[in-house]
């Protein structure tokens, strides 16, 4: 019996993330990485020339594109060993669900990373907390299932190139800057108290990037597989 | 009616621009060319190899 | 397949070649110095020339995306890549003209605005394909790895335009001297038509020899890989 989209799309992303659980190591090392990096943005700045508020934003989405690279490299490396893919093509499943499926671990993934990342900027840099938590991390997750879109489509593209490690950011990058623009300027908006109609062009830049290219990347996905 | 000032002296920049055009197009040209006659010659070898391979005793 | 007997440079090269001297001698030595910039504003000739035979060939790039993924022709697979590294090539050009141009007359050698940053990124991008293809050596996976870019990227040009908008509505450019649009008398007019014209004529006999060296290399590689097996 062949499931329906979602529900290959859940299988899949459900497999993924319990591999994932099991080793907890990539996790753990791009948390690492977030918070670290979060920490030593800090002290890269002269405090007294820029105020942290004004310094928080750029350091999350600067973070927020990094550890998003380095979620995905792992993303298809899993499947990788034992030509563990070959099997996931054999089974009756849509070649969209493979990809949405995967998709949708890694933005379960880079969630599980801003829970922690986002906070830790709010408490190192001073911000106010309250909704504005709320709010960032609601954008966040839109910039992120539009970096997640991407990235997965290039991380399994890259994976069966020579040059893998050079090529999933070297492609991904010029695809990242329209959704770190969008996220970076709506949150810095909004966070210097600014009236949310200034901060909805950026939103609405957002949301049309991740609606194309989460269409567009499903849609390519079938053509970067073996025919 | 202002007086017409002298235009500024900016010809260095365009002196290095347009010969550094000419020189990125000329290089491109020339790197092609060469990798043509390199590929060509080895084309050639390569396809007499094969007609003496395949002329059977 | 077999390989390409007709010069890789044909006299479409040649006539290009000579319209582009033409153009030059009428750049430099037939056409006024403009007021305001100096002799730096005849930069323009030959940066807004390179932009646009860039973009023509990014937009062969573009089309011969898809129509490799409708109709799996190996030839536009490889008219794809021809175009891809002169586009490269023009680009490099239009980043590296520009700032010439902006230092003197703007003061500064890199502005954010639309153009520059666009072509910023279409530069990354094309080197990103031209990477990319060197990193596979299956042909038909490269060809549709190629595409599925080609396609990605074009779709992601009018995002960076939007975004390259919003920034310079937000930040204004400095006003120092802002010479957008000069209207153009016209044999600065008719300098730039011929430079246009020069361009874009090179533009097209480089992508034709190139494609045509790119037969005689999918030959070789052809014969050697049938050799080796």
């Amino acid at each position: 019996m062949k499931p329906t989209l979602l529900g290959a799309t859940w299988l899949i992303a459900r497999k993924d993330l319990k591999i994932e659980f099991r080793t907890r190591t990539a996790f753990l090392a791009v948390l690492v990485f977030a918070v670290l990096g979060v920490a030593i943005f800090y002290f890269a700045w002269d405090s007294t020339a820029v105020s942290a508020m004004d310094l928080a934003p750029g350091v999350l989405w600067v973070i927020f594109t990094f550890s998003g690279l380095l979620s995905l490299q792992r993303s298809f490396g899993v499947e990788q060993a034992d030509r563990a893919m070959d099997g996931l093509l054999l089974s009756p499943i849509d070649r969209e669900a493979i990809f949405l499926g995967k998709a949708l671990a890694n933005l379960v993934f880079v969630a599980g990373i801003l829970l922690v990342t986002i906070p830790a900027v709010v408490v190192l840099y001073n911000l106010p907390f309250g909704w504005m938590l709320v709010v960032l991390f609601a954008i966040a997750l839109l910039a992120a299932v539009g970096l997640v879109a991407v990235g997965t489509l290039f991380s399994a593209m890259a994976a069966n190139t020579r040059l893998a490690e050079l090529l999933l950011p070297m492609l991904s990058l010029p695809f990242f800057v329209p959704v770190v623009y969008g996220a970076a300027q709506a949150t810095s908006t909004l966070l210097a108290g600014r009236p949310t109609a200034e901060a909805w062009p950026f939103l609405k830049l957002l949301i049309a990037f991740d609606l194309v290219f989460l269409f567009a990347c499903t849609l390519a996905f079938p053509f970067t597989l073996e025919e | 009616m202002m007086l017409q000032s002298r235009p500024p002296d900016t010809a260095a920049y365009y002196r290095i621009a347009y010969t550094w055009v000419v020189v990125a197009y000329g290089a491109y040209t020339v790197a092609l060319w060469w990798r043509a006659k390199r590929v060509r010659a080895q084309l050639r070898v390569a396809e007499n190899g094969e007609a003496r391979a395949t002329r059977g005793p | 397949m077999s390989s390409d007997k007709r010069p890789v440079f044909d006299w479409l090269f040649v006539v290009a070649v000579l319209s582009l001297i033409a153009a030059y001698v009428r750049a430099v030595y037939f056409t006024p110095i403009e007021a305001l910039q100096g002799a730096a504003q005849k930069i323009y000739y030959v940066h807004v020339s390179a932009a646009i035979s860039a973009y023509l060939a990014l937009g062969v790039v573009a089309l011969m995306s898809i129509v490799y993924l409708w109709l799996h022709e190996e030839r536009a697979d490889r008219l794809a890549e021809s175009a891809g590294e002169v586009a490269l090539v023009f680009l490099t050009v239009v980043l590296t003209t520009g700032p010439l141009w902006a230092k003197p007359i703007w003061g500064t050698w890199w502005t954010w605005d639309a153009r520059l940053t666009l072509t910023l990124f279409l530069w990354f991008l094309t080197a990103g394909y031209l990477v990319m293809r060197g990193a596979v050596d299956d042909v038909a996976m490269r060809a549709r790895y190629s595409a599925v870019l080609g396609i990605l990227a074009a779709l992601l040009i009018p995002f960076i335009h939007l975004s390259v908008y919003l920034f310079n509505t937000l930040h204004p450019k400095p006003i120092l001297l802002k010479p957008d649009k000069p209207s153009m008398p016209s044999e600065m007019l008719i300098t730039f038509f011929a430079m246009w014209g020069a361009s874009t004529l090179l533009c097209i006999a480089l992508i034709g020899a190139r494609y045509r060296y790119g037969v005689d290399r999918d030959a070789l590689r052809a014969l050697q890989s049938d050799g080796g097996a």
